[in-house]
């Protein structure tokens, strides 16, 4: 029971947009697809939704062919539900009859009680029992994303197609959505891709991360072995900010050329075979003793719990992010060690 | 480039001229193709024909400079239009163009439209208002006239039947050029623009000579029926239904269209349920406007219509060439009143939908 994506490509008259994508997505897991924005993750989705025919490769969903490049299983006969980005909410129509128009479309056979038990529990699930009445525009952005959710769910459908359903909210909204998505999540048990290009939301939500570029694969995992072991340049930049350190690699150990700092420890080989080693902000560490790269303050930004700092060597621009009790000041002359 | 459109719609107007052109012996190249052709000389087809290219071609010529200045102008523009105030007057200015501008309209539009109403009350011609002058009699004439009545009643056929096959028909030209791009629905839409730009009765002459004989020997004898003016009427007002229907696609996200899709719902439940709701007013709206305009009109109907399907434009037309003068005033004061309640009645439904209409997804 899963859903396989096996070789897909799409392309637009000549231009490509993304070739060979292949991932086996089980049961229940909530994946993301992160990547820059025109990376191809929109039309991926658009393409598992059904609203494109892919130009390559195929899609099974539970032994159901649902798309290759001859035959498209149109998305009203797909067992899924869908968030937009842009909310999607019909005008002339309450939250009640949002939620109950994918469980007329999708169960024809359905008792009343029933489809009015599933309405129930989608709008009880959302939060939106006491806003059942009211139309689109007599709701706040929030309010409008919830009866999107609402309605991609009523129907319990084993696949949820999430296209950056955060982005049109304000910040605040937007990390606390990610919660009662997640929460949604566990509560239905869907199958979930979710489409976002903000890495914050693809880390904290997800089993694991699809990372796109350019219309390519760099890297699937879980946030954890995605962020601890990048496999490519792109990957370690991408996700968090990252220090690449030109120096010399000998088994396990890594030698900087520009000063004292060594680090121990598996990296992937695309860093290895170009003599750099990818640290992140928070495994540097900056001190007055002589010891390490020979750097230079150039900004200094106080972040409450941590203190975010720039720092230069020669032409290189390092971010090194320090606990509040180590406190330097711009224009300083120190040197930079790994923890 | 609004004033291109201008000369390019009164180049080919007919109506005004034929009132009151022909009497003062003012003779424009509408109304002289329409006395050709009524003439029923041996030639007066042929000759009304040759005129006809004439006048299309400064129509089209017209229509083709108007293309070219507004080159840029795409579809895109009527999705949001902006309303906000741009210039700034201060309050006397302000006072001094509204009085300017309602007075203008006053003189224009208003006064002769009471002093038709008025005239229509008067015992012959005549310019005092005594009590003894004043009578129903020519309101009466025309509202149990059976000549009036049969006009009225084919005029109402005619423009509702058009309307809606136009509604249908525009509406689909528009989602297939708006949301799927067909090449066929665009160049439908152009066909229809290029019949709007023909003068109208360049076009009625041109429908009476392919819909007699569309294929070579195929007699159909349309001629002189009411589908051929249904026909006329559709071809002529097609396009105004595909550009308000376009507008009213391009108001609608096309997310939620797949929402509606991603919901499991089918075409049919699509277009029933989540298009045909939020397109209606300003879709509807384009309907009016035909419908409106195919109910007063005269150009077509002048050279189209026979015995038996005079329009209501014709009926009046008649009654002024015959120099009742007061009959043609209460018959237009008739049609004026009814326009003014179906226009009062579109803006009730617009109020009475009203309330959802300020949603709008954005992004």
């Amino acid at each position: 029971m899963s859903l396989i994506i096996d070789k897909v490509s799409m392309q637009y008259g000549k231009t490509k947009v993304f070739s060979d994508v292949s991932i086996n997505i089980n049961k229940g897991e909530f994946l993301s697809i992160l990547g820059p924005s025109g990376c191809g993750k929109t039309s991926l989705l658009k393409i598992l939704a059904g609203f494109v025919k892919p130009t390559g490769g195929q899609i099974m969903m539970d032994d159901v062919l649902y798309s290759d490049k001859y035959k498209t299983l149109p998305p009203e006969k797909r067992d899924m539900g869908m968030v937009f980005q842009s909310f999607a909410l019909w005008p002339h129509m309450t939250v009640r009859q949002h939620v109950e128009f994918p469980l007329q479309c999708r169960h024809k056979y359905m008792s009343e009680a029933e489809k009015e038990n599933l309405a129930q529990s989608a709008l009880d699930i959302t939060g939106l029992t006491d806003l059942q009445n009211r139309y689109p525009n007599e709701l706040s952005g929030g309010q409008r994303q919830r009866v999107s959710l609402a309605r991609a769910i009523a129907a319990k459908p084993a696949l949820l197609l999430m296209d950056e359903p955060l982005s049109a909210l304000d910040a605040n909204l937007r990390v606390s959505m990610r919660k009662e998505i997640r929460r949604i999540h566990r509560l239905t048990g869907s199958t979930v891709i979710f489409v976002t290009h903000d890495q914050g939301e693809a880390l904290s939500m997800s089993d694991r991360v699809m990372l796109f570029n350019k219309g390519h694969i760099e890297q699937i995992d879980t946030p954890k072995e995605i962020y601890i072991n990048p496999r490519t340049p792109f990957t370690a930049s991408f996700i968090g900010h990252c220090n690449f350190i030109e120096g010399q690699w000998q088994n396990n150990s890594f030698k900087a050329y520009d000063g004292n700092l060594s680090y121990i420890g598996e990296v992937a080989p695309a860093f290895r075979d170009s003599n750099i080693c990818p640290l992140r902000p928070e495994q540097l560490r900056l001190n007055d003793k002589g010891v390490g790269i020979p750097v230079t303050v150039q900004d200094k930004q106080y972040m409450g719990r941590e203190i975010h700092y720039v720092i230069t060597n020669k032409k290189n621009i390092y971010n090194i992010y320090t606990p509040m009790e180590e406190e330097f000041a711009v224009g300083e002359e120190l040197y930079a060690t790994c923890r | 480039m609004r004033s291109v459109d201008i000369s390019i719609s009164h180049n080919d107007n007919f109506a005004i001229p034929a009132f009151l052109g022909i009497s003062s012996n003012i003779p424009v190249l509408s109304t002289y193709i329409y006395e050709k052709i009524i003439g029923f000389g041996p030639n007066s087809f042929t000759y009304g024909a040759v005129l006809s290219v004439v006048l299309s071609l400064i129509a089209l010529s017209g229509a083709l400079l108007s293309t070219l200045l507004v080159h840029e102008r795409s579809y895109q523009e009527s999705a949001k239009e902006n309303f906000n105030i741009r210039i700034w007057f201060s309050p006397p200015v302000r006072r001094v163009i509204e009085i300017g501008t309602v007075s203008l309209l006053t003189i224009f539009s208003i006064v002769p439209l009471v002093y038709m109403a008025i005239t229509a009350l008067l015992r012959g011609f005549t310019f005092s208002l005594d009590a003894e002058c004043l009578t129903l009699d020519n309101y009466i004439f025309v509202f149990t006239n059976d000549g009036v009545r049969e006009a009225v009643i084919n005029s109402l056929f005619m423009a509702g039947t058009a309307s809606v096959i136009c509604l249908i028909l525009g509406t689909l030209i528009a989602y297939m050029s708006v949301r799927k791009q067909s090449k066929v629905a665009s160049f439908l839409n152009q066909c229809a623009s290029v019949m709007y730009s023909v003068p109208g009765i360049v076009l009625a002459l041109a429908l009476i000579f392919y819909w007699s004989q569309p294929i070579p020997g195929l007699n159909t004898g349309l001629y002189g029926t009411f589908t051929i003016i249904i026909l006329g009427y559709i071809t002529r007002y097609m396009i105004i239904q595909i550009r308000n229907s376009s507008a009213a696609f391009l108001a609608v996200a096309e997310a939620a269209e797949q929402a509606a899709l991603a919901s499991g719902s089918n075409s049919i439940t699509l277009w029933v349920k989540i298009i045909m709701p939020q397109i209606a007013i300003p879709a509807l709206a384009g309907t009016f406007f035909i419908f409106l305009s195919a109910f007063t009109e005269l150009t077509m109907s002048s050279i189209m219509a026979s015995a038996s399907t005079k329009t209501i434009g014709l009926q009046i037309f008649n009654l002024q060439q015959a120099g009742d003068y007061s009959l043609a005033a209460a018959l237009s004061a008739g049609i004026v009143l009814f326009m003014g309640i179906i226009f009062g009645l579109q803006k009730l439904i617009r109020l009475l939908l009203a309330r959802r209409k300020t949603y709008e997804s954005d992004n």
